[in-house]
């Protein structure tokens, strides 16, 4: 367990992170949803409580308000020269006058509306009662039904007297005026609906008529749930029956519906609100698309950092096996060179050279190619030790070694056999051609003294070369032959190069 | 024809060059006449006297409100006094160009020295010409006491008035205020013309 998380630590940690953020976007659409639900809740028990409380008043309502009285208001309050609210028939049904109700408009003017020859809405002069006033004729609608038009004039006087100078006044006095018959318009058309049902039934109808989206209105007893008054829909009426619940959403006939029910303990009734809740289904569906698409974001987000994570981690490790690799290579190039060669002078060592006398043995051997080998022997050498010390017996050695590599060509072997004796191995050579180079090897070792501290060194060597003949089976032969030669050499006097095919 | 013309509206010029003093002093004989006198006590103060003038304009409920607002209930009235020299009164002071002069406004046009009255033709059009209330005083009480009548569901008897018709010995005064024989002719039946102005339409003889 312990290792999975130490292997997976930013994956686990991009998990959690996706697993939060998505957390977070649900709840909060679980809180919005809430908020939204409330809200319906609220909106529906003012519109539930507003509706009971016209029931309740409805007689009280029918017989105080009346538009004679709102004209009345408004008369004394502003300057108004005519009001009146006349039916779409011509009979004046509200006015500042009270003797007109009931008669028909003769009004010029008004008979230029009906005839369609003025426009309605719009501001036209006029004279009435030998007062010139500004008029316009505004209609009121409900449910695109024309209810009636009222008739307003206002009294300019103050633009009779100075058209020019109070021409702004004038047209402010028209917004004025059309802000009012607006609010005027509203308030009759809210007016009407309790003003001119008559009987709770058709009330609750014309207040669902009247808003959008409130589905049914009804008034059950709350002892026999039966209902007492209803609006016209009945396609919920019988479904409300079944789920006597206080209130919640519901579908009926594919709507989603929310429902809500105020208790009156009074007269023992419930009022019943059917609303449609197609908007707040819009709205939900809203809220939980975003939820889904943060998380789904985070989600990508998540993958995609979990991707660059993986990759710049595979780039490291690469490059890192890389460099792993290189090193390994040259270390074992080092190790390989350190097998092969003497450590004290640098030259090939005893076993590579016999190897590679085997193999030049060989393949000269084959091809009958000429091979030539030389034997070098420092003359008393055990002396130079001796008397120097064995520090200064190793930088002679050195130095020697150093001359012997000057003199011979590339294509040469130069090694350290043992002690004081050296070998050199000349592929392809002739026993001429090695005659030279050893004749060049003994004067550059035995010309120079070889300096030690303040001490002059001079030494001087023996060299023992052979050949390869057709007779050699094997390289010891050659060998051997050679330190013959060597051992001739030596015995002769040192200081000297013998051939092996020179002695008899 | 061009000649004639051309001579016919120079013998005209001459005309009425040669005429004009004769017509201008027919006309500003009245007016004379009446600037040379002192200045007129304003009518309401007349008939009302120092003492409840002041007290009622300090009382601060009488306000003038135009005949406008009158309308709202004597439309009759309104309708009737429109062919009513009275309406006319600031129309006579235009043509004689005094229409800024203090003298005459005092009894051409409603409640002009009160506060809350006429003052000019640009700020206060709505008070020009004698109207109900150049007669009867600031209307605002009556209008107030009207309404909280009509709120009881009955208007009868509101009154509300300096000036109003249940003191006639006031009103009457208010009209000698400023029909005195010297500035108006034609004024010689009180009673009569009293009587006539009960009905909307003095003018018209319908008793």
């Amino acid at each position: 367990m312990k290792y999975f998380f130490k292997n997976n630590n930013i994956s686990i940690l991009l998990f959690i992170l996706v697993l939060s953020i998505s957390y977070l976007s649900f709840y909060n659409y679980k809180i919005q949803n809430n908020l939204l639900l409330k809200q319906m809740e609220n909106n529906a028990g003012h519109i539930a409580s507003s509706i009971y409380t016209s029931i309740k008043h409805f007689k009280d309502i029918k017989s105080t308000v009346s538009l004679q009285k709102l004209v009345r208001d408004l008369s004394f309050g502003l300057d108004i020269f005519d009001f009146r609210f006349i039916k779409h028939d011509g009979v004046i049904k509200h006015s500042m006058f009270k003797k007109e109700i009931g008669q028909v408009s003769s009004s010029k003017s008004f008979q230029e509306i009906l005839q369609g020859e003025k426009k309605l809405k719009t501001f036209f002069f006029e004279e009435r009662d030998f007062v010139k006033v500004m008029a316009i004729y505004y209609p009121i609608y409900r449910n695109n039904d024309l209810i009636g038009i009222i008739d307003l004039s206002v009294d300019i006087v103050e633009y009779n007297q100075m058209p020019y100078r109070n021409k702004f006044i004038l047209e402010q006095r028209k917004i004025d005026l059309l802000n009012l018959l607006k609010s005027i318009e509203g308030s009759i058309v809210n007016n009407l609906s309790v003003i001119e049902e008559t009987d709770t039934d058709s009330f609750l109808n014309a207040h669902i008529n009247f808003t959008t989206n409130i589905e049914q209105i009804l008034l059950v007893d709350n002892n026999t749930n039966k209902i007492i008054h209803s609006s016209n829909k009945k396609l919920v009426a019988t479904i409300y029956e079944m789920n006597n619940s206080s209130s919640g959403l519901f579908t009926i006939d594919k709507k989603l519906i929310y429902k809500t029910a105020l208790q009156n303990n009074t007269n023992n009734t419930k009022l019943v609100l059917l609303i449609n809740a197609s908007e707040y289904a819009k709205n939900e569906q809203k809220l939980l698309q975003t939820a889904i698409i943060t998380s789904v974001i985070a989600l990508l987000l998540a993958l995609f950092i979990a991707r660059g994570v993986y990759y710049s981690a595979m780039k490291q490790s690469r490059s890192e096996k890389k460099r792993l690799e290189y090193l390994v290579k040259e270390r074992t190039l080092e190790i390989e060179l350190l097998s092969k060669t003497d450590s004290l002078t640098g030259l090939w060592n005893r076993g590579y050279l016999e190897e590679m006398l085997e193999m030049e043995f060989k393949r000269a051997h084959r091809y009958n190619h000429d091979i030539s080998i030389m034997l070098i022997d420092l003359d008393h050498f055990k002396k130079v030790n001796d008397t120097y010390g064995h520090l200064c017996g190793d930088d002679v050695l050195r130095e020697v070694s150093n001359r012997i590599k000057s003199c011979v060509r590339d294509t040469d072997f130069v090694g350290r056999y043992g002690g004081e004796e050296f070998v050199v191995i000349l592929p392809e050579t002739a026993i001429s051609g090695c005659k030279k180079i050893a004749n060049k090897i003994l004067k550059s070792i035995s010309d120079k003294p070889i300096k030690f501290e303040s001490n002059l060194i001079t030494i001087t060597t023996s060299i023992g070369i052979s050949r390869l003949k057709e007779e050699h089976s094997n390289q010891k032969t050659l060998f051997y032959e050679a330190d013959l030669a060597l051992y001739r050499a030596k015995k002769e006097g040192r200081n000297r190069i013998i051939l092996f095919d020179e002695m008899d | 024809m061009l000649l004639s013309l051309k001579s016919f509206i120079f013998y005209f010029l001459i005309g009425i060059f040669i005429l004009s003093p004769s017509i201008i002093f027919a006309e500003s004989q009245h007016i004379k006449e009446s600037l040379s006198q002192n200045q007129i006590e304003i009518p309401l103060k007349q008939a009302l006297g120092d003492e409840a003038y002041t007290q009622a304009m300090s009382s601060g409920q009488y306000k003038y409100v135009g005949n406008s607002k009158c309308r709202l209930c004597h439309r009759e009235f309104f309708i009737g006094r429109k062919h009513d020299l009275h309406d006319f009164t600031m129309q006579k002071l235009v043509k004689s160009k005094n229409e800024k002069n203090s003298r005459c406004l005092v009894c051409h046009s409603t409640g002009y020295g009160v506060d809350s009255g006429f003052v000019s033709m640009e700020t206060t059009p709505r008070l020009a010409n004698v109207q109900c209330e150049g007669c009867h005083g600031p209307g605002s009480l009556h209008i107030k006491l009207a309404k909280e009548k009509m709120k009881l569901r009955s208007n009868v008897g509101v009154k509300g008035f300096l000036v109003g018709a249940d003191n006639q010995k006031r009103l009457k005064k208010m009209c000698t205020s400023c029909h005195v024989s010297e500035k108006n002719n034609s004024y010689k039946d009180l009673q009569s013309a009293y009587d006539s102005y009960r009905y909307p339409n003095p003018n018209e003889k319908n008793k």
